[in-house]
């Protein structure tokens, strides 16, 4: 059994020490309730609109205001958000695990929507890469808000093997119903209830709460079993703490009685994908 | 189709209203109370979510507004709110009369912005800011005083159109006497918003809802009943009045021009604290 976490903040734009004091306190209160992996939203550590404030709010992976995080993650495996200072000298948003008091993997955010309101690559550079982080708890893969709704990124994750999704959002709340309430948030079940049970994966669904100018962000996060069944959900717009245990034997057991994982054709997909756009 | 959740929207309004508080460090919140249903409104949202930190000017001109100011004080009490009342006339009569203004919307756009004036000044005084009640219709329509009624910190219900403002009146139990009444600017004696655009707020928002929230071209909406001249003249007023919608242009001369390329949220702050 290992037991998840979710820290669903609203981080304060620009304010990178309140916020990491924040993380370390949430942290310290997981560690308390025995969380394995606590995960926190996308740019947990310096808000989402930060525009012009992109270069004044960056970090790079070796920054020594990362060093309580490792400390810490020697008690605890978590992944937070911030906004990188890569080495070749471009800014991009990441979602960084720690484990064992280091750095053990980075996923830099791929699908930088910018449309409507958003503008992530007006001011960011595109992650290329998406990789599973082989850690303590099994195999982890991690995704940044936009990316997930492509499908393509979890399946290249599923392919290598991953038993635990971790994502991290901040969803404006958008398109008020009256019967469905925010349409965006029926959405994103059905697409992680999806994801989990046909990738045969737990879900950890990080998504910040909050304001900025404004824009009122969703909250509601959500732990997934590998059965696509809900069994968290964290406030509506508001913070929210939320864990849940989990036992990855179950994806065992599933894959005996429903082999999709097994089934899948790598061979034939690389070829069928390499013919794609030939023609 | 125009529709609320009433349950949501509140929710989402409240947490507005304290996170503006306290983004913007201000001690209260002030605004005009009219004795309409958007001011009131916007009354019920701001004193749940503020308490007593919230304080309603009713700001009466001439006997323009009577009933009204009759049925904001009736508001004011209901809600036990905080309030002031003071009227206009002492400033803006001897205007008036030594500018000879006589054209009525002259006088209702400065009444109006001699009103926020007087906001304004409590705002100072109470290191307050200023919630503003127009409504999506209203925004998209430039139906309302520039640097007048449209001065504010923030419009509590600019993302409702005038339908909504109404179901969402009903769900926070607002009194019959001000969901019954024909909605007016106020601007002279008999004045209605709907005579004057010349078009009711139903049909009006059903247009504005396809063209804007759906995206749908003129011919598209004309296509679901409207006629073709009422939908051009909406959208032609629209555009119009995109002025009172965006700070003034500025014309472009330095490496890095405000509105253009100076691109930062009102909430956003260099902290003092270096982190490197």
């Amino acid at each position: 059994m290992l037991k998840l976490g979710i820290a669903q903040i609203n981080p304060v734009l620009n304010d990178l020490k309140l916020n990491k004091e924040k993380h370390l306190s949430l942290l310290e209160r997981a560690i308390s309730e025995k969380v394995n992996v606590l995960v926190f939203p996308e740019l947990s550590l310096t808000g989402y609109y930060l525009l012009d404030g992109v270069a004044e709010a960056s970090l790079t992976l070796n920054s020594p205001f990362l060093n309580d995080f490792k400390k810490i993650s020697k008690e605890i495996s978590f992944s937070l958000g911030m906004v990188e200072k890569g080495t070749d000298f471009n800014p991009y948003i990441s979602q960084l695990f720690f484990e064992k008091g280091e750095i053990k993997g980075v996923h830099r955010k791929v699908y930088l929507p910018t449309h409507g309101i958003f503008e992530d690559l007006k001011y960011f550079a595109r992650g290329k890469k998406v990789e599973v982080i082989d850690s303590r708890y099994g195999k982890i893969g991690m995704l940044i808000c936009r990316d997930f709704m492509h499908l393509s990124l979890n399946l290249l994750l599923s392919l290598q093997g991953m038993n635990i999704l971790l994502l991290s959002s901040a969803i404006p709340v958008r398109g008020l119903d009256k019967e469905k309430g925010f349409s965006v948030k029926e959405s994103v079940e059905y697409l992680l209830r999806s994801l989990a049970n046909y990738l045969n994966v737990f879900i950890a669904f990080s998504s910040r709460g909050g304001f900025e100018e404004g824009i009122a962000f969703m909250g509601s996060s959500l732990i997934l079993n590998n059965y696509g069944f809900i069994v968290k959900e964290g406030a509506f717009m508001d913070e929210d703490f939320l864990t849940s245990s989990i036992n990855l034997e179950d994806i065992y057991k599933k894959n005996i009685v429903f082999p999709l994982n097994r089934e899948e054709d790598l061979l034939m997909f690389k070829e069928n994908l390499g013919m794609i756009g030939n023609d | 189709m125009i529709n609320l959740n009433g349950e949501l929207t509140k929710k989402l309004l409240l947490n507005f209203i304290l996170d503006q508080k306290e983004k913007t460090g201000a001690e209260s919140m002030v605004f005009g109370l009219s004795g309409g249903l958007d001011s009131t409104v916007t009354a019920y949202l701001l004193k749940e979510a503020l308490g007593n930190d919230v304080l309603a000017l009713i700001l009466p001109y001439g006997d323009w507004t009577k009933n009204d100011v009759e049925d904001a004080l009736m508001v004011a009490k209901e809600l036990n709110l905080n309030y002031e009342i003071y009227s206009l006339d002492k400033l803006a009569l001897p205007y008036f009369e030594d500018m000879k203004v006589e054209d009525k919307l002259r006088q209702g756009n400065f009444v109006s912005r001699l009103r926020f004036n007087v906001v304004f000044d409590f705002s100072k005084k109470l290191k307050a800011i200023v919630a503003g009640s127009s409504n999506k219709t209203e925004l998209l329509m430039g139906y309302g005083t520039w640097y007048g009624d449209l001065a504010a910190s923030f419009y509590l219900l600019g993302d409702l159109y005038k339908t909504q403002v109404r179901i969402l009146a009903k769900y926070l139990r607002v009194p019959d006497y001000i969901l019954s009444k024909v909605p007016t600017a106020g601007l002279w004696p008999g004045q209605t918003d709907e005579g004057e655009m010349g078009i009711t707020y139903e049909e009006l928002d059903k247009i504005l809802y396809l063209l804007v929230d759906k995206r749908k071209r003129v011919e598209e909406v004309v296509s679901e009943g409207f006629s073709d001249k009422k939908v051009r003249r909406v959208v032609k007023q629209v555009f119009a009045s995109a002025f009172k919608r965006k700070i003034p242009i500025i014309p472009k001369l330095s490496q890095r021009t405000i509105g253009a390329d100076f691109l930062y949220l009102k909430e956003y702050w260099l902290r003092d604290s270096k982190v490197e």
